[in-house]
């Protein structure tokens, strides 16, 4: 059931995920570096009610689905 | 719709009266009103995350969602219809130095589709905390019919799995930098039409048929980078989605968020999104004979197209307004998005969000 295509997706996916792994460590930051990391806009500028809403909603107005780590769906007008 | 504000808004006032802290969390009250050209929506939702003891967390979410439309791309039989969606969400999370280990279940229900889904989530903090790790596993099943037809359509049912795996890993760039990178494999098995969606095939009028599964990827890349000399952070994204349908999706996107002062801040977010329509979609087919069209679809979501979103976001804390204590971290959000798609399937939408954060402790 799986195309060539899928397999090439597939193969993708795992070397970007294996690099960003290897590429771990390259930068060190130190704990006191890390004052702007933690801003709000830097970790999580959109609460989870809004990105489920619109996970919700192009999934309900378009064909592609995930990229988001959760489980779309859920509902009839998917 | 207002009685689902009240038991939050209980709470609410609970937490402004609570006890000296020994622990913290956040409720988030958010309303959401929906409009397209046959279909509009009201979403009153609650999110809460409270901490439990020293190394536990609690999130849940409650929400209504309130549809009404004349449209068959939103689930109806041809006639306007009004229903009611309810969904809920627990998660539990653990952190074991640093290892955080979690489990989160969501049951959706409405009259004619129910959906549950359980994952489990194992996050890993590596390289002085400069590196995050996370997979996920999740199972879930859905129950379709097609209740809201009128009585002497003949009933259907149909049960759908679904199963996901994720990977995502985020790197720290540097002092104003980090990048992350999520991989999204899921497998739907069973009934995937719309039981009320009818497909002009051949000169008659027949059901869809689908394919009774599907295999999905997205692979996804985010970067964000805040730049201290004017208090901006910009977050850029990309999405690549493909599946055994056909399905090839492109969806790059860019937010800009800009402090004001330490209090306020505005967003402006722009989203687009360009699919390759299904194999088997098409206007029109000659054929309703299953032996040459195996497969019959007129989901819109289905066809080739192109949507563009365009969203503006407003925050501000209580601190804005001199409040102390507890009330200076409470956020309030207002957002306005407009969402254009090129077929005439959906039409354009307008999208107004109106959110309260509220932290607390206990």
């Amino acid at each position: 059931m799986i195309p060539g295509r899928m397999r090439r997706v597939s193969r993708t996916a795992i070397v970007v995920v294996l690099a960003v792994t290897v590429g771990a460590g390259c930068a060190v930051v130190r704990p006191h570096e890390r004052e702007h990391l933690s801003r709000r806009a830097m970790t999580a500028d959109q609460d989870p009610g809004l990105i489920r809403f619109d996970q919700h909603k192009a999934g309900a107005r378009e064909g592609a689905d995930g990229g988001t780590g959760e489980p779309g769906g859920g509902c009839g007008c998917n | 719709m207002r009685g689902a504000w009240l038991a939050p808004a209980a709470l609410v006032a609970a937490l402004a009266s609570a006890p000296p802290a020994i622990a913290d969390g956040d409720l988030t009250l958010r309303t959401v009103y929906y409009k397209e050209r046959a279909t509009r929506v009201e979403q009153p939702m609650v999110d809460g995350r409270f901490d439990v003891g020293d190394h536990g967390s609690v999130d849940g979410h409650l929400l209504v969602d309130a549809i009404t439309s004349a449209s068959v791309a939103a689930g109806a039989d041809g006639a306007g219809f009004s229903e009611r969606r309810v969904e809920g969400g627990l998660g539990y999370a653990h952190t074991f130095g640093r290892l955080t280990a979690g489990i989160t279940g969501r049951y959706s229900s409405e009259p004619d589709y129910t959906s549950s889904f359980v994952t489990a989530r194992l996050q890993a903090e590596l390289a002085q905390k400069n590196f995050t790790l996370a997979v996920v596993g999740g199972v879930g099943t859905d129950e379709v019919t097609n209740a809201g037809a009128p009585p002497l359509v003949p009933r259907i049912r149909g049960a759908l799995d679904a199963y996901l795996v994720s990977a995502s890993v985020t790197q720290l760039l540097g002092a104003t930098t980090l990048a992350s990178v999520t991989y999204d494999l899921s497998y739907l098995d069973g009934f995937q039409q719309n039981p009320y969606r009818m497909v002009v095939a051949g000169g008659t009028v027949v059901g869809e048929r689908h394919p009774t599964t599907r295999l999905r990827q997205a692979i996804a890349a985010r970067v964000r980078r805040y730049l201290p000399a004017t208090s901006t952070t910009v977050i850029a994204g990309y999405r690549l989605y493909r599946d055994d349908w056909g399905v090839v999706a492109h969806t790059p996107e860019l937010r800009v968020v800009q402090e004001a002062g330490d209090t306020m801040d505005v967003a402006l977010g722009y989203r687009l999104h360009h699919q390759r329509g299904a194999d088997f979609w098409s206007e029109s087919y000659a054929s309703a004979d299953p032996m040459t069209q195996p497969y019959l679809t007129a989901d819109g979501k289905l066809a080739t197209m192109t949507t563009q979103a365009l969203a503006v976001t407003f925050g501000v804390t209580g601190a804005t307004f001199g409040w102390d204590d507890r009330w200076a971290a409470v956020r309030g959000e207002l957002r306005v998005e407009y969402y254009l798609q090129d077929n005439r399937y959906f039409g354009n939408a307008g999208i107004a969000h109106a959110a309260l954060t509220i932290p607390f402790e206990y």
